[in-house]
C-alpha cells in the first residue's frame, strides 16, 4: 500500500468510525502489542508516572473525541449540554501550571485560590494551593492552602499557585509549596478521624485565624521542611519541583535563583539540590553546584533511574547543566557527583530576557533504555528562541560535556566555567572538544526536507517540555510551538508539526495516540508513528496537515500534560480539571 | 518559511532620488505624519493609501526595501515627523559605556541625523529593555518628548537634538523603574506633555496627597518649560507597574484621557486638570494594553485575572458617556481573549483584537459576537497593527502579515518569516512608507508609487481638540503651576494659577482674578503669588494655597533644602525629613540601643496586606538632582533573621555603593542589572548588629566620574585607602544623593547621614 492509499484507508476508516486497531500493520505495531500485553497503567502518581518520567502509561480504549461544554465564567457555572466523554469536571484556580497526579482514588493538583474551595479563604485571596479530589466523582475532598510569601514577586510571584505535581506513595504526599517548603501529607487528609504527625499545629492554626472552617476540607500535615528558613534558599518568582523518590530518599530541586538585579545570586552557598528521608524529613545530603553561575531559576524536577547498575539521581541545574548523583551520598552526608554535562555551547550567551544563545533548564531529564534525555529551555516570560535536545550516555563519569573550554594563557588546563559566556574568544578563551564527551546525539536544527535551507519547523528552539518515548521513537514540544518526531535511537528528526501556539507542557503516548496541549488551549492528538504520513492526515479543506485524530478545545491554555490511569484521561486546563473517559465504547469498537 | 537576514548593509542606498534629496518640511498637523505610536488619530489607523503590500528583508530591486538601519533596532516603535525619524534604542550595547539614546533620522533615507545619549542609572530594568516606550513629537513646536526606562525625561528639539528641558523623574518626584521595564508612554496634549508611572514620592499625609504611598499617577508638564502642572492618578496602591497609552477624546464636549491602570481598571481623567470622571475595576493585576475610544465607547482589553470568577483575560465595551463607578455597567464583556499586549482597533467597522498568543479575533462591535478566529505565525502578539489603505498591517513576534479584510473575516496578502529576529514594536507608515523594528534593524518599506501617492496628508486638528469651549464660564477647578518645586532656603518661588470650568477647560478669561495666597509650612507668599522660602529652613515642606475667586481653592507643594554640607543625627526628629523622596513610610526613626537610629523597616503594613513586603527595597532620594562633586558618609548596621542580612547603599550623582551581604561584595555601580556597564567590586562580609561607616564619593572629571568608597568598622580611624574605586568612561556628573536598601530580609539601621562638598 502506497502512502496515499494508506491515508485514504484512513480517512475513510476514519469517516466510518471503525479506525480503532485498524491499519496497525503500519503504525508501531509492535508497541501497541506491548501495550496491549501490559497491565493497565492504574495510578500515574508523581510527574511523568514514574521517576524515569517518561510519560508512556498503559491503556484502552483512551477518548480522543470530546467535548468540555460550556462556562459561565461570572458565576463559574458548567453547563454541560454539549459536553461529551466527560467524566467529570472540577473548577480549579484561575492559573493552572502543575500536573495532576492520580493515586489511591484520589486526584491532586496544585493550583491558585481563585477557584475558592474553602470558605476559610475568599477567592480574592491569593494562595497556592494544592486540592484533593475524588478519582471517580471529581468531588472536592481537602485543600492544602500556602499563603504568599510577604516578600511577593521575587520569591512567590502573585496568581502562579502551586505550580509542581506532587508525588503520591498509598496514603503519603509529597510536594514543594509556594513558599519554599517541602511538605508530607496524608492523603487521606482528617476524613480518616486522625491528625497524624508528628507535625500537628493543623486545628491551633486554624483556630487562631479567627475563620470558621471545616476540619475535613483541611490538609493533614505529616511534617514540613522549611528550605527558606533550614537552607537560606532563595528561590527566584516561585519554588516548583515535582520531587521524586527512590526507596526511603526523595530528592528535591530547591528552585535557588538570582534576586530582582537577575545578575545577584542571593545565596550563592544555598544548596540546588538535595536527598532526604521521606519518612522524617531529615536531609541525607545536598549539593550548592550551580552556585554563583545560576543563571535565573531552578524549576527543573529530578530523574532517577538505576543506569549500567548504578543507581543515579539526576538533576538540570540553572546553570544550564545537568548533573548526575549517587542518591545515597556519602557517608559523611555530602554529595557524590557521578556526571556533569553542560546542555549550552561553551561560546553561547546568557542574556537576560532576549535572544540570547545560552539557556537554563526547566525540563525533566527523561530516562528511556539506559540513556539520559533533556531539552534546555527559559522561563517562558523570555520568548522564543535556540534551544538543544541532547541524548546522554550516563555511564561516563566526570565533566561529560561535549566541549571544554580553555584560555590561551594556559591552553592544557580546563578554565572555570564563567556564568554570562563560558568562552569569550575576545579574551583568549578558546573551546576544544571533550574526548570524554557522553553525547549520544543532539538536535538542535535539521534540514528535514532537504532544500538547503533550515526552515523555522526544522528548529529546535527552546523548550520547557519533556521527552516522552516508546518503541524508539521520541516526541517533545518546544517553546515555540514545534512539535518534533524524532528517532530516539540516532536523534534524527523525522517530522515536525507547528502548533501556532506556545507549549510549556509534555506529550502522551498512550495506545497510537500521541497527545499534546499548547497554550492556545488545544489538545492535539497524533497518531504514534514514525511516518508524518501516518501520524497526520492531509485536510482537503484547509490544504494543510493535521494530527490524524485531531485537536480539541479545551476552552482555555493547556500548560499541564495529558495523564492517564485506569483508563481515564486527566488533563487540566488553566482553570479546570477535566476527567475524559470514553463513555460511547460501544461505537468506537470496531 | 524561514528567511535568514544575515546581509550586513546598514542602510541600502538605491537609486531612488525621490527619496534622497532633502526633508521636506511637511505641515506641522500634516495627517500623514505619524507623531506618536498609536498615529495621529490614536487609534493605529492611517488615511494613506497605495501602500505596498509585499517587501523582502533582504533587499535589491523590486524588493520594496526603501533601506535598512541596524542603528534603529530594538523594542521602540518610531514615530516620523516633519520629515524626521525618531525613536528610542540602546546604545553601545553590551559595553562597559551603554546607555540609551533618542537618535533622528532622515525619514526618507535613514541617514542619522542626531542622537541623544543619555545614561541608564538607579534603575532594575535589564538592558535588553531599554527603549521600551517611544518617542513622542508635538507637531505644534517639533519638539520631541522622550522617557527612558529609569526615568529620564527630555524634550529635545525636534531639528537638531538639542535640549529644551530635561528632569530625571525618579531622583525628583519618585517615578518607579522595575525590573519589568514597563514605561509609560509620554502624550503631547495641548500645552502640555503628560507622562504616568508608579510613583512614590514625598508626602504621607492627606495635604501632601500621599505621594509617599504608591499608585499609579499622572505628571502633567508645561510641554514648553517642563514645569509639573499637576500629578494626580489612581488607587493606592497599585498592583503592577503598566504601560497603557492613554487616548484623549472628546467625550460629549468633555475631554477625558482614558487609559487603563497599574490598579487593574480603565479610567478617564480631564487631561488638563487631573480630575477622575469614571473609572471601571476590570482586573485584579495591572493592565498594559491601550483602550481604544470610537466614538461615546472604549473597548479595552487584559490578559490577567478578572475580578470575578477564575477566568483570565476579557474584552470589554464602556460607555465612556458615564461617570463614577462603571462595575457592571458594561455594554458588553466577553471573558477568555487574552489581549492584554496589543490593543483593540476597528477596521472596516469590525472590532479586532489580536491576543498575545498571536490570534486574531474580529467581534462586531455593538454586540462583543465573534465573528472570526484566525490562527497567525508566532507565539507571540506584543506590537499593535497597523491599519491603513484598506489592509491591516501587523507583526507577530517572528512574523509579518499584510492582511486583508473580507467577509468571511480575513484573507493573508503577505506573508514572512523573520527566524532568529523578533518583533517587539509596531509597525507606523508616514508619506507612504511603512516603518518596522525589529531585534536586529529598522525597515523602512515602500516604492516610488507609495511615496507619491502619500506625499503630503491633509491637515488635521490637534489631539483631541474640541473646536470651540462646551462648558460656561463657572469657575470650577483651580491649578497652582508648579504643583512641585524644590528649593533653598531664601530662594522664591512665582506661582502662577490656571482656573477651570467643570469640564476641565482652560478659562484664560479668568487669568487675572481676585487671589487669596497663603502657606502651610515655613516660608511666606506675597499676593503675586511669590513664594519665598525661610533663610534658615532645612529639609522642611510646605504647603501653598490659593484661594481663587473665593470659591475655587488649589495647592502646590514646595520642598526647601539647603546648600552643603548636610548632617543628619536624628537626635530630636520624629520622622525622617518629609522631604525625602521615597523616604517617609519606608524609614522610620527608633531608637536602638540607646541611639536614635533611621530604621529601613522591614515590613510595611497595609490595611488589606499586614505583612507587605514590597517597598523594603527601595531608593531615597534627599535633594536636588544638580548637586555634583559631593560626598555622601552614613553609619549603619545591617540586623539578621532567619541567618539573612538585608543590602545597605549610599547613592551619590547617580552611583551607588552597595553591601551586598549575601554575595559577601562591595559593589559600587550606576545600573546593577547590567552584566557590562561599568562597575567595581571588592569582597566584604558585614557582620550583624555590627556598625559600619560607609563612604561615597564622585569627583567629576571632564569626560569621566572618578568614583571612590570606603567602609570600615564604626569608631575605627577611617583608613586612607579607599576601598573600591572606578573610573566611569560614561559618567554621570550629578545627581541626588540618597539612600538604597533592600530590608525585605530584615530591618536597617543608618545613622549620622552626612554630604559634604568634595575638598
Amino acid at each position: 500500500m502506497d502512502r496515499f492509499q494508506k491515508n485514504t484507508a484512513l480517512v475513510l476508516a476514519i469517516a466510518l468510525g471503525w479506525w480503532t486497531g485498524a491499519g496497525l500493520d503500519y503504525v508501531a505495531g509492535e508497541a501497541v502489542d506491548l501495550a496491549n500485553a501490559r497491565t493497565v497503567t492504574l495510578e500515574w502518581p508523581q510527574w511523568g508516572g514514574s521517576p524515569q518520567h517518561n510519560n508512556t502509561p498503559v491503556g484502552s480504549n483512551i477518548p480522543t473525541d470530546w467535548n468540555v461544554g460550556d462556562f459561565d465564567y461570572r458565576t463559574g457555572e458548567w453547563d454541560p449540554s454539549e459536553a461529551k466523554n466527560i467524566k467529570w469536571v472540577a473548577r480549579l484556580g484561575s492559573q493552572t501550571y502543575g500536573n495532576a497526579v492520580v493515586a489511591d482514588g484520589r486526584v491532586h493538583v496544585g493550583t491558585n485560590n481563585k477557584g475558592g474551595w474553602i470558605d476559610r479563604y475568599s477567592s480574592k485571596v491569593d494562595l497556592g494551593c494544592l486540592i484533593c479530589f475524588d478519582q471517580e466523582t471529581g468531588k472536592f475532598l481537602w485543600q492544602h492552602s500556602s499563603e504568599k510569601l510577604p516578600s511577593g514577586r521575587v520569591h512567590d510571584w502573585p496568581l502562579q499557585g502551586i505550580c509542581c505535581a506532587p508525588l503520591v506513595e498509598g496514603e503519603r504526599l509529597w510536594f514543594v509549596t509556594s513558599r519554599g517548603e517541602v511538605r508530607c501529607l496524608d492523603t487521606h487528609g482528617f476524613y480518616d478521624d486522625e491528625n497524624d504527625g508528628p507535625y500537628n499545629q493543623e486545628e491551633e492554626l486554624l483556630e487562631a485565624s479567627g475563620e470558621p472552617y471545616e476540619l475535613q476540607e483541611e490538609a493533614d500535615v505529616i511534617w514540613v521542611y522549611d528550605m527558606m528558613k533550614e537552607m537560606k534558599i532563595s528561590q527566584h518568582n516561585m519554588c516548583s519541583c515535582s520531587v521524586t523518590a527512590a526507596g526511603d530518599i526523595l530528592f528535591v530541586n530547591t528552585s535557588n535563583g538570582v534576586d530582582v538585579e537577575h545578575n545577584y545570586i542571593p545565596a550563592p552557598d544555598a544548596p540546588s539540590f538535595f536527598a532526604m528521608d521521606k519518612n522524617t524529613g531529615e536531609v541525607l545530603w545536598h549539593d550548592k553546584s550551580p552556585g554563583l553561575n545560576i543563571l535565573h531559576g531552578q524549576w527543573s524536577s529530578p530523574t532517577y533511574g538505576v543506569l549500567d547498575s548504578q543507581p543515579q539521581v539526576i538533576f538540570a541545574g540553572g546553570d544550564g547543566w545537568v548533573y548526575s548523583f549517587d542518591p545515597k551520598g556519602t557517608e559523611d552526608g555530602q554529595s557524590k557527583l557521578l556526571w556533569k554535562f553542560d546542555a549550552n555551547p561553551k561560546t553561547s550567551v546568557w542574556e537576560l530576557g532576549g535572544r540570547g544563545t545560552r539557556n537554563n533548564i526547566i525540563a525533566t531529564p527523561v530516562i528511556y533504555e539506559g540513556r539520559v534525555y533533556v531539552a534546555v529551555g527559559q522561563d517562558p516570560e523570555h520568548g522564543p528562541g535556540i534551544g538543544h535536545l541532547w541524548c546522554i550516555d550516563p555511564s561516563k563519569r566526570g565533566d561529560v560535556s561535549p566541549e571544554i573550554a580553555f584560555n590561551s594563557a594556559d591552553p592544557d588546563s580546563p578554565i572555570p566555567h564563567k556564568r554570562v559566556q563560558a568562552v569569550i574568544p575576545e579574551e583568549g578563551d578558546l573551546v576544544r572538544p571533550n574526548p570524554n564527551s557522553a553525547v549520544i546525539w543532539h538536535y538542535s536544527e535539521h534540514d528535514l526536507n532537504e532544500d538547503g535551507e533550515v526552515e523555522y519547523e526544522e528548529t529546535m528552539h527552546r523548550s520547557c517540555g519533556t521527552v516522552a518515548i516508546r518503541d524508539g521513537i521520541l516526541y517533545i514540544s518546544d517553546f515555540s510551538g514545534i512539535f518534533h518526531c524524532l528517532d530516539a535511537g540516532t536523534g534524527k528528526p523525522q517530522w515536525t508539526y507547528d502548533m501556532f501556539s506556545a507549549a510549556w507542557g509534555s506529550p502522551l503516548i498512550v495506545e497510537d495516540k500521541v497527545y499534546i496541549g499548547n497554550e492556545d488551549g488545544e489538545v492535539l492528538i497524533f497518531r504514534h508513528s514514525i511516518d508524518r504520513e501516518e501520524a497526520m492526515q492531509f485536510d482537503e479543506e484547509s490544504e494543510e496537515w493535521l494530527p490524524l485524530y485531531g485537536k480539541r478545545d479545551m476552552g482555555s491554555s493547556v500548560y499541564s500534560t495529558p495523564i492517564i490511569a485506569n483508563n481515564v484521561l486527566y488533563i487540566t486546563s488553566r482553570d479546570h480539571l477535566f476527567a475524559i473517559e470514553n463513555q460511547t465504547w460501544e461505537q468506537d469498537q470496531p | 518559511m524561514r528567511r535568514s537576514l544575515t546581509f550586513c548593509v546598514t542602510t541600502l542606498c538605491f537609486c531612488m532620488p525621490w527619496g534622497f534629496t532633502d526633508i521636506a518640511k511637511s505641515s506641522a498637523s500634516d495627517a500623514f505624519d505619524w507623531p506618536n505610536w498609536r498615529g495621529p488619530q490614536q487609534n493605529r489607523t492611517s488615511t494613506e493609501t497605495n501602500l505596498v503590500d509585499r517587501w523582502d528583508p533582504r533587499g535589491g530591486p523590486g524588493s520594496n526595501l526603501l533601506w535598512k538601519n541596524e542603528e534603529l533596532a530594538g523594542r521602540s516603535t518610531p514615530i516620523v515627523m516633519d520629515g524626521r525619524l525618531y525613536t528610542l534604542v540602546r546604545e553601545l550595547p553590551g559595553t562597559k559605556n551603554e546607555g540609551a539614546k533618542v537618535i533622528c533620522v532622515d525619514a526618507a533615507t535613514g541617514e542619522k541625523l542626531w542622537q541623544h545619549r543619555f545614561n541608564v542609572y538607579l534603575t532594575d530594568v535589564p538592558d535588553n529593555r531599554v527603549g521600551w516606550s517611544s518617542c513622542v513629537g508635538d507637531p505644534e513646536t517639533g519638539h520631541v518628548y522622550a522617557l527612558s526606562v529609569s526615568g529620564y525625561f527630555c524634550c529635545l528639539e525636534g531639528a537638531t537634538g538639542k535640549v529644551v528641558w530635561d528632569r530625571s523623574l525618579h531622583e525628583e518626584l519618585g517615578l518607579l523603574s522595575t525590573y519589568g521595564g514597563r514605561t509609560n508612554f509620554p502624550l503631547v496634549f495641548e500645552d502640555q506633555v503628560i507622562v504616568s508611572a508608579i510613583v512614590i514620592g514625598w508626602g504621607d499625609t492627606p495635604e501632601f496627597g500621599f505621594l509617599a504611598k504608591p499608585a499609579h499617577r499622572f505628571m502633567a508638564f508645561d510641554k514648553d518649560t517642563g514645569d509639573l502642572r499637576w500629578l494626580n492618578g489612581t488607587s493606592i496602591p497599585p498592583t503592577d507597574t503598566t504601560y497603557s497609552t492613554p487616548t484623549i477624546a472628546i467625550i460629549r464636549g468633555q475631554a477625558a484621557m482614558v487609559f487603563s491602570s497599574g490598579d487593574g481598571e480603565v479610567w478617564a481623567l480631564q487631561p488638563r486638570t487631573g480630575k477622575r470622571l469614571w473609572h471601571y475595576p476590570f482586573s485584579v493585576r495591572g493592565i498594559d494594553s491601550s483602550p481604544l475610544v470610537v466614538g461615546d465607547t472604549v473597548y479595552a482589553s487584559h490578559s490577567e485575572e478578572n475580578i470575578l470568577g477564575n477566568a483570565m483575560g476579557a474584552l470589554v465595551s464602556l460607555d465612556a458617556t458615564l461617570e463614577g463607578d462603571l462595575t457592571d455597567r458594561e455594554n458588553w464583556m466577553v471573558y477568555q481573549v487574552m489581549a492584554g499586549n496589543s490593543s483593540p482597533l476597528m477596521v472596516n467597522g469590525k472590532l479586532w483584537v489580536v491576543d498575545d498568543r498571536a490570534k486574531l479575533h474580529i467581534y462586531e462591535p455593538k454586540t462583543g459576537k465573534r465573528i472570526a478566529r484566525k490562527s497567525l505565525h508566532g507565539i507571540a502578539m506584543l506590537g499593535a497593527p497597523l491599519v491603513a489603505d484598506g489592509k491591516v498591517f501587523l507583526s507577530t513576534q517572528e512574523v509579518w502579515y499584510v492582511l486583508q479584510p473580507n467577509a468571511s473575516g480575513v484573507k493573508i496578502v503577505h506573508q514572512l518569516r523573520f527566524g532568529e529576529e523578533s518583533i517587539t514594536a509596531s509597525p507606523i507608515v508616514s508619506h507612504g512608507r511603512i516603518y518596522l523594528p525589529t531585534s536586529k534593524a529598522l525597515y523602512c518599506i515602500g516604492n516610488q508609487q507609495s511615496i507619491a501617492a502619500n506625499s503630503r496628508g491633509n491637515p488635521i486638528e490637534a489631539m483631541g481638540t474640541a473646536k470651540q469651549r462646551l462648558g460656561d464660564s463657572t469657575p470650577m477647578q483651580g491649578q497652582i503651576i508648579p504643583y512641585d518645586s524644590l528649593v533653598t532656603p531664601g530662594e522664591g518661588v512665582e506661582f502662577k494659577y490656571r482656573l477651570f470650568n467643570a469640564l476641565g477647560e482652560h478659562l484664560d478669561e479668568l487669568s487675572d482674578c481676585k487671589t487669596e495666597w497663603s502657606v502651610e509650612g515655613p516660608g511666606e507668599i506675597n499676593n503675586d503669588g511669590v513664594y519665598t522660602a525661610p533663610d534658615h529652613a532645612s529639609h522642611e515642606a510646605a504647603l501653598v494655597r490659593c484661594k481663587l475667586l473665593d470659591s475655587v481653592e488649589a495647592t502646590a507643594r514646595v520642598r526647601i533644602v539647603p546648600p552643603l554640607p548636610w548632617q543628619f543625627d536624628f537626635y530630636t526628629e520624629e520622622k525622617v525629613p518629609l522631604t525625602w523622596v521615597g523616604g517617609r513610610v519606608r524609614y522610620v526613626i527608633r531608637e536602638v540601643n540607646g541611639e536614635r537610629v533611621a530604621v529601613k523597616r522591614s515590613v510595611l503594613p497595609t490595611p488589606r496586606k499586614p505583612k507587605n513586603k514590597l517597598g523594603t527595597r527601595s531608593r531615597m532620594w534627599m535633594g536636588p538632582i544638580n548637586m555634583a562633586n559631593y560626598t555622601i558618609q552614613a553609619d549603619f548596621a545591617l540586623t539578621e533573621s532567619a541567618g539573612k542580612m538585608p543590602d545597605m547603599g549610599l547613592i551619590n550623582s547617580r552611583y551607588t555603593m552597595t553591601v551586598r551581604s549575601s554575595n559577601k561584595q562591595l559593589r559600587v555601580y550606576s545600573w546593577s542589572p547590567s552584566d557590562f556597564r561599568s562597575y567595581a567590586v571588592v569582597e566584604f562580609q558585614p557582620e550583624s548588629g555590627k556598625w559600619y561607616t560607609m563612604k561615597l564619593r564622585v569627583e567629576p572629571a571632564g569626560d569621566r566620574a572618578i568614583v571612590r568608597g570606603k567602609l570600615w568598622p564604626r569608631g575605627q580611624a577611617e583608613p586612607s585607602e579607599w576601598t573600591v574605586e572606578m573610573v566611569d568612561e560614561s559618567p554621570n556628573l550629578f545627581g541626588s544623593p540618597g539612600l538604597y536598601g533592600n530590608a525585605q530580609e530584615s530591618e536597617i539601621y543608618v545613622d549620622n547621614i552626612s554630604v559634604t562638598p568634595n575638598d
